[in-house]
């Protein structure tokens, strides 16, 4: 039953992180990114893992080669992976990033994880060892002295270098948007999480065949349970690792929805700006949809630059000064209220507005706006800036100031 | 009896047509996405031996080392419908961007100048059509506004344009190909750059667990 339960789990598990990893791959092909190799690369060796441990697979192996050979490799590609993880925590911190501290790290931690798997493979090969035993394989073959040197000299590496792994992981510093460092720190919590899952799973295969060395038969039962761990370990370092994907798509999608209107003003009587018109296919490329849709949203403010007015501007602010004991835009109940947002909207809708009335004229000289409030938003702030202005094309205090705006262009016409 | 509606039969018949003409375009364009996303990406990685996270001087400097020709960049204000310039002077590349626009917008049109600039893989004979065009990236504007785009430029240069082979690409419209290509190249490469200080320092972390370098 056990077993059953095991096999079905493993193969969800390997199956879920393949599938995963290869996701991973895929984008990395495009971005040629390192971490994102090393990312997928990682997650491929744990769906490797799974599929060794399963007991079906374990003896299949085994009956193709040596009987316990996956009891080797699943040891040595947990290496592997504490060993891409480690390279991982290497590369996410800028000054850790450097050649230099990255050749030190190799000369330091290569020695450990390689001297760790030849001696692994050297002792499994000296070891006379008998039958298939998955899953339980250090505690069936405890009076083996070469299988109690294996297992120890996988104990101490990984104790080393998953402590190693989780060190960098806490010390790492996240600057950027809030939201957005704060999800990361807890994929990193999780991928941190997973690596101490794995001490886990070694404290008790140690336990489980030091009991069994030692005479006490029954401990060696919980060696199976240790497998357990690593099925923690595994969930949490997907979950690390996979948790931000599916939001970041979504969010993209939404972000470009809540620009579509934003774009359609600015580009209303520019068409020349619209790379090509995207079909729904295309629409799923969400971060290349995202980019155009930003870049044609910039340009075609340019082109609105000749009706571009201070008037609409100036009504926001009106409206916000001057409204006392009124609710006005910007106070507490209205949270998503952004003044630069505001303006850039007014003064957008305005001149779209303008530009549409044939032989409406542009705003006088010292009327004019040369930059709008919005133009010098960080790089990093960029989209969500636009968000914003998106947000505000609909806000009755825009659409008054709006309205103030052609009042004012009126009563001037007719005076 | 005749009664001259369409049979039920024949409007499923259109709906099915259209929807499979749908696929079909659908498809086709993305197909043709596919092919300029890997051969900006092309360019990017193999011609200018840049890797993900390097930044736009990085790209700036490559094309230079690669073309054998300094590259320089200015800004200047240019009228609404233009955003950007690239001028190939005979001893040096010149890209202007519009003072009038965004950090970020700033460097996608400079990454679309520069991907005008046409490197030693694309062989003798693209070069030497690219330098006997003097100027592209008009073709639907009118002379009126060409008039107004070429004041923009320091009077050498367009003196220079009308004396020797100097070549004139105005980032406006995408009707040409050129324009189209390059504003493919930028639409891509702009993901993989490090565009400021805090993508510099996060990109590798973004990209491991979001796959995205930058937001």
């Amino acid at each position: 039953m056990w077993i059953d339960a095991v096999t079905v789990i493993n193969m969800i598990i390997a199956t879920a992180t393949g599938t995963l990893g290869i996701g991973k791959a895929m984008s990395a092909r495009h971005e040629k990114e390192l971490t994102l190799w090393l990312t997928s690369s990682v997650l491929l060796f744990a769906a490797a893992i799974f599929l060794l441990a399963t007991p079906v697979v374990y003896r299949a192996v085994g009956a193709i080669t040596s009987p316990n050979l996956s009891g080797l490799l699943v040891p040595v590609a947990t290496l592997a992976c504490v060993a891409h993880a480690h390279w991982l925590t290497q590369l996410w911190q800028p000054d850790r990033r450097t050649q230099v501290a990255l050749r030190r790290a190799a000369m330091i931690w290569g020695p450990v994880y390689g001297g760790a798997i030849v001696l692994m493979v050297g002792l499994y090969a000296t070891a006379d060892l008998g039958p298939a035993a998955p899953l339980r394989f250090a505690a069936a073959y405890a009076h083996v002295p070469q299988v109690v040197a294996f297992q120890l000299v996988y104990t101490v590496a990984l104790i080393t270098t998953v402590v190693a792994t989780v060190r960098q992981c806490r010390a790492l510093a996240l600057p950027g948007r809030p939201d957005f460092a704060g999800e990361l720190k807890k994929s990193v919590g999780f991928f941190a999480l997973a690596l101490g899952f794995d001490l886990v799973n070694v404290a008790i295969t140690l336990t489980a065949m030091i009991g069994v060395a030692t005479g006490h038969a029954g401990l060696g039962d919980i060696a199976e349970t240790a497998w357990l761990a690593t099925i923690c370990s595994c969930i949490a370092a997907n979950w690390g690792l996979g948790r931000m994907v599916v939001p970041t798509l979504l969010e993209e999608f939404r972000d470009d929805r809540v620009l579509e209107p934003l774009w359609k003003t600015v580009t209303d009587g520019a068409p020349g700006v619209i790379l090509a018109p995207r079909s729904w296919w295309n629409r799923l490329n969400t971060r290349v949809t995202l980019g155009r849709r930003i870049t044609e949203v910039r340009d075609g403010e340019k082109h609105l630059s000749p009706w571009w007015s201070v008037v609409p501007g100036l009504a926001v602010e009106y409206q916000v000064t001057n409204q006392e004991g009124r609710r006005v835009p910007g106070d507490q109940q209205d949270q998503a209220w952004d003044l630069v947002a505001a303006k850039d909207a007014a003064t957008l809708l305005y001149a779209a507005q303008l530009r549409r009335r044939i032989g409406a004229p542009t705003p006088q000289q010292g009327e004019r706006l040369m930059k709008l409030p919005g133009m010098d938003v960080s790089i990093s702030e960029e989209r969500a800036h636009l968000v914003r202005v998106a947000r505000h094309l609909t806000h009755p205090t825009v659409l008054q100031a709006v309205k103030l705006a052609h009042a004012k262009a009126a009563s001037t016409m007719q005076g | 009896m005749i009664t001259g509606a369409t049979p039920p039969y024949r409007a499923a018949l259109a709906h099915i047509t259209e929807a499979t003409q749908r696929l079909r375009s659908a498809r086709d364009e993305r197909r043709a996405w596919a092919r300029e996303r890997q051969e900006a990406l092309r360019v990017f990685h193999d011609d200018l031996g840049l890797k993900a996270g390097a930044s736009l001087m990085e790209v700036v400097e490559a094309y230079g080392r690669v073309r054998g020709r300094t590259l320089v960049l200015e800004e200047a204000e240019l009228g609404p419908e233009l955003s950007g310039v690239c001028v190939t002077e005979p001893d040096q590349d010149v890209i202007y961007v519009t003072s009038i626009a965004s950090p970020r917008h700033k460097i996608h049109i400079r990454l679309h100048e520069v991907a005008h600039l046409p490197l030693p893989r694309q062989g003798a004979a693209e070069i030497a059509t690219f330098e006997a065009c003097s100027i592209s990236g008009h073709s639907s504007i009118d002379i009126e506004t060409l008039t107004r785009h070429m004041s923009i430029l320091p009077p050498r240069v367009v003196e220079e344009l009308q004396t020797s082979p100097t070549s004139v690409n105005f980032r406006t419209t995408y009707a040409f190909a050129a324009e189209r290509r390059s504003e493919q190249f930028a639409t891509h490469v702009i993901n993989l750059l490090d565009l400021d200080a805090t993508s510099r320092h996060t990109g590798p972390i973004r990209s491991a667990f979001s796959n995205r370098r930058s937001v």
